[in-house]
């Protein structure tokens, strides 16, 4: 366990470094899973340790937000009387965002296949 | 008249950052288990559920979120090794993901649009002032990328993690009866969906309805936030 935890630890690591050096403005751990898939594309393997702990991590992914999300009552309180507006405009746009993305990924993937392999 | 021993306790505990630690993941078990017991209905999202719980523990007995997050700090931290971890279940897709790389990209863009756009539109129908507009844009992205967008487009970081959470929330636990109602079948395409929508908290989901939603939504989810995280600043 330690083990994998140790190989999820050091692309991160690496990742948090990486963004620091370059000034990018994205977390470290994205820029990690981009230099994980980088080294999956050389060759490289994942030890089957990490694997497993990869496995246990996602299976309560939910749980890492729980902090963050437990002050939003702190956070909702800073927005006032637009608090409402902001509720009916999450709800309308998330749903308008979920299908535009889902239709356009099932028509280009019916489009894609008809070609001839 | 002295305090109840109770009350000595609670102060005692109150500052230990082991209570909170404690609280933060017997109210994931407790709203995991009440999900269970409602049939895994996606209304009863356990991140919506645990978080409400402890937003209650902490309206009632009057703690602050500092000494909370001392506590939950523990979990939070797990986030960075997560993110990671979901590189290696894609790592495991990538012969699938080969063959998919213009629904992805075209969906991508697509997606991105459609969301920065359509939040654009309705903040000003709203006439919402011009701060919270610009806080709310990058809503869909996961929240270290929206808030580091809302700092350099003039939106208040604070304001846009409200934006991100009730985004990541909401897009939780209307994905599956969206496109149960609308008949949508394809899972790749729902999967990628739930993760450039609703970020993190919409993988999250995706992985509880399937493991390849859920690889899918990964792969949506560090897309969005390079795409975001790299584009957003440049054209707003």
């Amino acid at each position: 366990m330690i083990e994998g935890f140790l190989v999820l630890l050091s692309f991160q690591l690496a990742g948090e470094a990486l963004a620091h050096v370059a000034h990018l403005p994205i977390p470290g751990p994205i820029i990690g899973l981009v230099l994980l898939l980088g080294w999956a594309q050389l060759g490289g393997g994942v030890a089957e340790s990490g694997k497993q702990v990869a496995l246990g991590l996602l299976s309560n992914l939910g749980l890492m937000f729980v902090p963050v999300a437990a002050g939003i009552s702190f956070q909702l309180r800073a927005l006032g009387n637009a608090a409402w507006h902001v509720g009916w405009i999450v709800v309308v746009t998330t749903a308008f965002t979920l299908v535009v993305t889902a239709a356009v990924f099932a028509w280009l993937c019916k489009i894609t296949q008809r070609e001839p392999q | 008249m002295n305090p109840p021993p109770v009350f000595d306790l609670w102060v005692f505990l109150k500052t230990k950052p082991l209570l909170w630690l404690v609280l933060t993941l017997g109210s994931w078990v407790a709203a995991r288990r009440l999900q269970d017991a409602v049939g895994g209905a996606p209304w009863a999202n356990p991140v919506a559920v645990s978080s409400i719980l402890l937003g209650v523990i902490l309206w009632l007995t009057g703690a602050s979120y500092e000494e909370f997050f001392a506590g939950a700090q523990f979990v939070h931290f797990l986030l960075g090794p997560a993110t990671i971890a979901l590189g290696i279940t894609l790592i495991e897709h990538m012969q699938a993901l080969r063959k998919l790389v213009i629904p992805v990209f075209g969906a991508l863009i697509a997606g991105v649009v459609a969301s920065v756009a359509s939040t654009w539109l309705l903040c000003h129908v709203a006439q919402l002032p011009a701060d919270i507009t610009l806080s709310m844009l990058p809503k869909s992205a996961t929240a270290p990328v929206a808030m580091a967008v809302s700092e350099s487009i003039g939106g208040n970081p604070s304001i846009s993690m409200s934006g991100v959470l009730l985004t990541g929330v909401t897009g939780a636990i209307i994905v599956t009866p969206l496109f149960n109602l609308l008949g949508f079948k394809n899972w790749r395409a729902r999967g990628f969906a739930a993760g450039l929508t609703a970020h993190g908290i919409g993988t999250a989901r995706a992985y509880q309805v399937s493991a390849e939603a859920g690889v899918y939504a990964a792969l949506a989810l560090a897309l969005a936030a390079l795409l975001q995280g790299l584009l957003l600043p440049l054209v707003l």
